[in-house]
């Protein structure tokens, strides 16, 4: 007996001892870390996000730009396009009916008994027509594709229209092929939000969302496929599946604006179909007024005319007419309006022509000269970490003319994060200032709605000019992040090296806006994989000694990071490539700044430096990007040169996000941004020191949207940074399965090592429950934040208003 | 059976939240206040003060047939005492007159400035005058969904009527059917006037039963389909106040057609016989809850015609005096005791039947008739409480000469558009209600005792209404308003209005709305843009002509601060608009309409109006003594009746019929 009382009490005092461990350690933890401050800096970061999401309505971006206050930089202006709704419209009564049959380039409509057009391809989901229907008793794994192989050129779809009931599950996809390419079909993927009520809903996909994959823009849609649900044993009935011809849209919406790609370059337009008048009264400017614009139309092989003309008082002047306009170049015209400053007119744009062609108006803008010059360049180097660059103490010099220029006049963000780990989420999200899981953009099918305000709809608003030059899809129109931007180009029109953006386009465009106050978006792609710097920038690789070049076994992704001629480089091998891209970007980019400078533009710039994310080089035999967001893929460059506002250099410690970049940029822009729905802060206070107490406090925010489940997802994945520490969890603790099972998160300190926890993971408990709080209270609001922005609509999937459903049902699309 | 474990008095307790629940009670009392305005108690003259109110009496019309010997009564008090033309409110609404003429303010202070108003959050309009609030607190079980609170009715009205200040000073005071007065106030005896909904909680919901298609804007139409000319239908009632998701309660109908070209109507038991034209009398009808429990209400039938085509119009259900599931009285059960000496009344707050003779589906005849009857109702209330003889302060108002001179202004004007095809009857219905006016004045003078004094008054005058005015529409065209392209043109509720391109909008009869930033939900009008809007849109009405005749449209135009001042100024209109003569704004304009012309005939029979410039409709005002001190406007009638109980000259020369 007493050995047993003797052993319960042993055990008791090694209870007790333990948990007085505990104890120690919370109370050395608590003193090691200000956890009142945590809590307070997590509480403010919840209540604003809150905030946005009670502010934020459907109407908010015509709203904010109904009532944005006209800029003091820049002279009055008038752009068509933005008030297309104050223009009158009429038509000549020459105008034709549209070509009857033309408004379909394919379509289901079950209603015939002997078509069913589709087939489960794998024979387990049940297809059966009744009454117009496709009922589908949907099998997991399966899908519907089309019986016959299609021809549909993709240059003319505009939309795809699914009107469908279904009983379950929350997401349906659709997969497509080229012809000849029908093996990649199951690549080519797009998931929409099902609506999944029992009720019939309308889906319409925008075919340039759609098929931004596997398929060319000159090639042929030949297979089709609909997985109507992702729950087996989902019961959907599919009314239509239709794809509708791009003129056929014009036909509906024969006045309009939208985005136009013409030899490459996409516009923001007014598009006219022919025997159509709009006339707007307007008061032209004082100053020396001048009328500029693009022009283009659909199709290259008929004619279509565009005049323009002026009416002030009983005098009428044609100021335009032309009737050259091509299918694949934009034609710019600048005209003086000199004649009538300060006089208020009407101005007519007239279009004649045959029946099916479209002209296009691109940024018909009326303005006099700028105010004040100050312009805004911001340059982003797609997966680069900021770890490697010498400006920020790496051991290679990687960009020695950055920190020459930013020695001289910069301020450098030393600690700035990304919002997530991959492009297509970061872009919507520091383009608007919003954390991603309030963008609705969480991965590849997702993109922007358009009910949201990107940085360039405010600028242009503002009078500025835009433009985006991009070399990464998931920064343009697939993400949604074109809206804004007068002229988009990416890869494709203007090559894929970095020189290619800093080059001789981009020159000319800035020559073309110089006397302009303007916005430019240049997204280089590298250093993004494949690692594989042009000479003379490969040498610290080529002078590397050869036995430390090749690994023993190939590694992960060697795929997309090593260049073809490299055989299992190794760990090594790839980090210096990857720091040989680096520096080959910051030679092109010292060029480039010299352009600038030469040109006088460097003092009435604000030039940002930016990356979207960082890369994974091996730590935790972790590569490319991709969670767990820890330091090495969310520790970013944020670097910026404004000499009229920050005229010394210097170095800045706290930590920073790239969504607080739009917020300076609107600051030092002289825009209003007291209605706009932010997350993100002006960094121009902690810049000149006058609010250090505000941004000790911050606490700031990197997410992982990617790994979550947009509904009910317990997993609050990402980071909390506060001070010097991260406080990051993840689901996916990969490849450190094993570790993952028992601990998702770990806390550091960001300005030292970054990877190892400096918190042994029992006493992590209080932390802990203050990120997985803090982070699922954000996402909830940031939830909410988009369920009323968008109303509840998966971005790709647009809702009809009624009247536009009323236009589509008198023309049989809708029923 | 689950209500056998349910004791009496929680029955009763849940009959009242039942019936509470249907259209709302008011348990707030007045604090006795204002005492101090009226004379002191020893200085105070002896006899009575009458007030009659016949509202829309007209000054020119009240002289041209005093002129002609057809208004003896009204002459006789003239030359007795005075009268005088009286300044209406702004805008010249009975709502906003009449609450002026309760607490002696202007509508900044009293808050009433319309008919409707308008909600900052939706832009919907709403009805100005009553607000039901309801705390929504529900205990939701067994299927079931029983409010925890009662929905109150509030009247929007601020400030102290007059009538509480003189019992606050021991005056024992009467008041009847004063528009503005629900819920009643604690006085000696109130009946409440327009504000009164009927038991669906509406201002007035009627039924048209038919065998035909009908289009009724305002009417429920239910079309039956007899089956050997006997045709079975219900009367829908209220809303099931208990259910989640409540279907409205009802009462079995049948219409059978009779022998003698009429039909014979079971209505919940109680059976009528109607010829083609006839009207017949209240028709209770029950709607039952629980076995036990139960709302009562009341309809009158008419007969519109008879099978095949049959057209049978059945009043809004009206609260029962005896039994109203809200007090329309004070005290409670003077309503009940009014029925055992008059016999059954009319309840609702405005019961006589405009839209229904609008819309045509009654004829003139019909519903002179049904005025008739009110008219005696109400005689017949002033004459019972004059011979109770126990209040100091008698105020009864008669709305009829408003509704009559509304409806038949068109037999008046041979310049209205409708003149030509009234008929020689209703031509005349203005000059007959006047005369009822001056019979039931001389009955009055009559009864009164010589220390009593009389003043009458009307809340404002009258004009003829011939052309709509499409406000909305003037904005669209103006540039103030955008529609969204490409769209039909709305009728109502601004559903295509692009509120994000929208300045200014019209609500209501005599209102300009700006958008604005802060105050209305999609506001785009900054604070630094308002005093330019306004005056810019001010300038363009007052340039505003009719397309047709070239006429001015507008007289004057105010913004709210010039006219109004006071504490619930935030609630009015930015811009008040004073039309000319012959024009109103359109009941699609009052509703939120944009519909496409900008101003158009006015083909309707309510064909009489005066929601124009207020300057043009002043109201009347005789006094069976001479005015010592000079009355400006209405609001200005609580100290007339204040002085009229004083030793000063006003009083000295009291009224010897």
């Amino acid at each position: 007996m007493p050995r047993r009382r003797s052993l319960i009490r042993r055990v008791g005092w090694i209870l007790i001892a333990f948990a007085a461990v505990l104890v120690v350690l919370h109370v050395v933890n608590a003193l090691r870390m200000d956890t009142g401050g945590l809590r307070e800096g997590a509480r403010a970061l919840v209540n604003r996000a809150v905030d946005v999401g009670d502010r934020a309505i459907p109407e908010y971006e015509d709203l904010v730009l109904a009532t944005l206050p006209p800029n003091p930089n820049i002279g009055p202006f008038y752009r068509f396009d933005d008030n297309l709704p104050e223009a009158e419209l009429a038509e000549e009564p020459s105008a034709g009916s549209p070509d009857e049959g033309g408004e379909f380039e394919f379509r289901l409509e079950f209603d015939v008994e002997a078509e069913t057009g589709l087939v489960a391809e794998k024979g387990r989901s049940v297809v059966e027509k009744r009454d117009g229907l496709l009922a589908v008793t949907h099998s997991d794994g399966d899908y519907l594709v089309n019986e016959k192989p299609l021809n549909i050129p993709l240059a003319n779809i505009s939309d795809i229209i699914v009107r469908a009931r279904a009983d379950k599950g929350n997401r349906f996809q659709l997969n497509w092929a080229a012809a000849g390419r029908e093996a990649e079909l199951k690549d080519n993927r797009l998931s929409l939000d099902l609506i999944a009520d029992g009720d019939f809903h309308t889906y319409v996909v925008n075919a340039q969302n759609a098929f931004q994959r596997g398929v060319e823009l000159d090639e042929f849609i030949s297979l089709l496929s609909i997985a109507p649900s992702n729950v087996d044993g989902a019961f959907v009935e599919i009314d239509f599946v239709r794809v509708v011809s791009k003129q056929w849209k014009y036909q509906v919406q024969k006045v309009g604006t939208s985005y136009e790609t013409v030899g490459g370059e996409v516009r923001r337009v007014l598009h006219m179909i022919p025997d159509q008048r709009l006339e707007y009264s307007v008061s032209v400017p004082d100053g020396d007024p001048e009328l500029s614009f693009g022009r283009a139309s659909l199709l290259g092989n008929v004619p279509v005319e565009v005049a323009i003309s002026i009416q002030a008082g009983d005098e009428t002047a044609t100021i335009f007419r032309s009737t050259d306009l091509d299918a694949d170049t934009w034609q710019d015209e600048v005209i003086d309006l000199g004649n009538w400053a300060g006089q208020t007119v009407s101005v007519r744009f007239a279009v004649d022509g045959a029946g099916e062609n479209v002209a296009f108006i691109s940024n018909p803008v009326m303005r006099s000269a700028s105010k004040r010059p100050f312009n805004v360049i911001l340059i982003l180097e797609d997966t680069l970490r900021a770890d490697h660059l010498s400006t920020q103490g790496y051991n290679r010099e990687t960009d020695p003319a950055r920190t020459r220029f930013m020695n001289e006049r910069g301020i450098v963000f030393l600690n700035a994060h990304s919002q997530a780990t991959k492009t297509r989420p970061s872009i919507p999200s520091m383009m608007t200032s919003l954390y991603p899981t309030a963008t609705g953009v969480w991965n590849f099918s997702d993109s922007l709605s358009d009910r949201y305000l990107t940085l360039a709809e405010i600028l242009r608003a503002q009078g500025f000019e835009t433009a985006s030059f991009i070399q990464n899809g998931n920064a343009g129109p697939y993400a949604g992040v074109h809206q804004g931007f007068s002229s988009l180009r990416d890869a494709s029109s203007i090559g894929e090296t970095t020189e290619d953006i800093f080059g001789e386009q981009i020159l000319s465009w800035i020559d073309q806006n110089s006397n302009r106050n303007f916005f430019l978006y240049l997204h280089a792609v590298d250093p993004h994989g494949p690692y594989d710097p042009p000479p003379p920038y490969d040498r610290w690789y080529r002078d590397a000694p050869a036995d430390t070049l090749v690994g023993e076994r190939t590694l992960p992704q060697a795929g997309s990071i090593d260049p073809p001629w490299a055989e299992t480089p190794s760990a090594e091998a790839r980090r210096l490539l990857y720091d040989g891209e680096i520096r080959h970007n910051d030679s092109v980019i010292d060029t480039f700044i010299q352009e600038l400078d030469s040109r006088g533009l460097l003092d009435s710039t604000l030039l940002v430096f930016v990356s979207d994310h960082g890369e994974w080089l091996g730590e935790s035999g972790l590569w490319e990007h991709r969670p767990p967001g820890k330091r090495p893929v969310i520790h970013v460059p944020l670097m910026m040169s404004y000499p009229a506002v920050f005229d010394v250099p210097s170095r800045i410690q706290e930590s920073v996000q790239i969504i607080d970049a739009m917020p300076t940029i609107l600051e030092l822009a002289a825009v209003d941004d007291s209605d706009l729905l932010m997350h993100g802060d002006s960094l121009v206070s902690l810049i000149d020191g006058s609010e250090p107490d505000r941004w000790r406090a911050r606490v700031t925010v990197s997410e992982e949207p990617m790994i979550m489940k947009r509904y009910e997802d317990p997993c609050a994945c990402g980071s909390l940074f506060f001070e010097t520490w991260q406080l990051h969890g993840s689901e996916w603790n990969w490849p450190m399965r094993f570790k993952s099972a028992f601990v998702k998160s770990g806390v550091y300190r960001f300005r030292e090592d970054g990877l190892k926890p400096v918190v042994s993971y029992l006493p992590d408990l209080y932390t802990r429950y203050i990120r997985q709080k803090t982070l699922s209270d954000l996402t909830s609001a940031n939830m909410r934040t988009w369920q009323m922005l968008t109303e509840g609509q998966q971005q790709n999937v647009y809702k009809m208003d009624p009247a536009t459903l009323e236009e589509l049902r008198g023309l049989g699309y809708v029923n | 059976m689950a209500w056998s474990f349910v004791s009496p008095r929680l029955i009763g307790s849940l009959c009242g939240l039942v019936a509470c629940s249907l259209i709302g009670c008011s348990s707030e009392t007045e604090l006795p206040q204002g005492a101090e305005a009226w004379p002191d108690r020893d200085q105070r003259r002896p006899g009575r003060t009458v007030v009659l109110g016949f509202d829309g009496m007209d000054p020119n019309l009240a002289q041209r047939w005093m002129d002609a010997g057809i208004l003896p009564n009204f002459k006789r008090l003239a030359e007795m005492g005075s009268f005088q033309s009286l300044q209406t409110s702004n805008p010249a609404q009975s709502p906003v007159a009449w609450s002026s003429f309760a607490t002696g303010t202007n509508p900044g202070a009293h808050g009433l400035f319309d008919f409707l108003r308008r909600d900052a959050d939706t832009y919907a309009p709403e009805y100005a005058i009553a607000n039901v609030e309801d705390s929504g607190r529900k205990l939701e079980m067994l299927g079931l969904s029983i409010p925890l609170s009662n929905p109150r009715t509030v009247n929007r009205r601020v400030g102290q009527p007059f009538w509480s200040s003189a019992e606050a000073a021991q005056l024992r005071s009467s008041v009847l059917r004063v528009p503005v007065t629900f819920p009643p106030d604690d006085i000696t005896r109130m009946l409440s006037g327009m504000g009164v909904p009927d038991l669906l909680g509406t201002q007035g919901t009627f039924t048209i039963y038919a065998t035909q298609d009908l289009a009724g804007e305002n009417a429920r139409v239910v079309k039956v389909e007899p089956v050997a000319g006997r045709a079975e239908t219900e009367l829908e009632g209220p809303l099931h106040p208990l259910y989640k998701d409540p279907e409205p309660l009802a009462v079995p109908m049948t219409i059978e057609a009779s022998e003698s070209d009429g039909v014979r109507i079971d209505l919940d038991g109680t059976e009528v016989s109607l010829s083609t034209g006839d009207w017949s009398d209240w028709v209770p009808v029950r709607y039952s809850i629980a076995k036990v429990v139960g709302v009562r209400g009341m309809v009158r039938l008419h007969l519109v015609q008879a099978f095949p085509e049959l057209i049978l119009y059945v009043s809004p259900i009206q609260l029962d005096p005896r039994d109203p599931v809200q007090a329309i009285s004070a005290p409670p059960a003077y309503a009940e005791e009014l029925v055992e000496r008059i016999g059954l009344y009319h309840t609702i707050g405005m019961p006589e039947e405009t839209w229904s003779l609008n819309e045509g589906l009654i004829s003139d005849q019909a519903y002179l008739d049904m005025v008739g009857t009110i008219l005696a109702e109400r005689e017949a209330m002033l004459f019972d409480t004059l011979d109770q003889n126990d209040s100091e302060l008698v105020v009864v108002v008669f709305v009829q000469t408003d509704r009559v001179s509304h409806m038949f202004y068109r037999g008046l004007d041979p310049d209205h558009p409708l003149h030509d095809s009234t008929g020689e009857q209703a031509r005349g219905a203005i000059e007959w209600i006047y005369r009822e006016a001056d019979r039931i004045l001389g009955r009055t003078m009559d009864e009164l005792a010589p220390e009593d004094r009389l003043i009458v008054l009307s809340d404002h005058g009258f004009n003829s209404f011939r052309r709509s005015v499409n406000l909305n529409r003037w904005l669209v065209d103006k540039g103030f308003m955008t529609s969204r392209p490409g769209q039909p043109d709305s009728e109502s509720l601004f559903t295509n209005v692009d509120w994000t391109r929208t300045q200014a909008y019209a609500i209501g009869l005599n209102g300009i709305y700006l958008n604005l930033k802060g105050r209305e939900r999609l506001g785009v009008v900054r604070a630094q843009q308002v005093e330019r809007l306004k005056q810019e849109i001010a300038q363009q009405l007052l340039e505003m002509v009719d397309p047709d005749t070239g006429e001015p449209v507008v007289l004057k135009v105010y913004t709210a601060e010039e006219v109004y001042d006071g504490s619930e100024i935030g609630d009015a209109p930015d811009l008040v608009i004073g039309y000319a003569e012959g024009y109103r704004a359109s009941w699609q304009t009052a509703l939120g309409g944009v519909p496409a012309p900008l101003v158009e005939d006015n083909l309707r029979n309510w064909s009489g109006d005066h929601c124009v410039e207020p300057a043009l409709v002043p109201g009347v005002l005789f006094t069976s003594f001479p005015l010592s001190t000079p009355v400006r406007s209405i609001a200005d009638l609580p100290q007339l009746v204040q002085r009229s109980f004083g030793a000063t000259r006003e009083s000295s020369n009291a009224a010897s019929p």
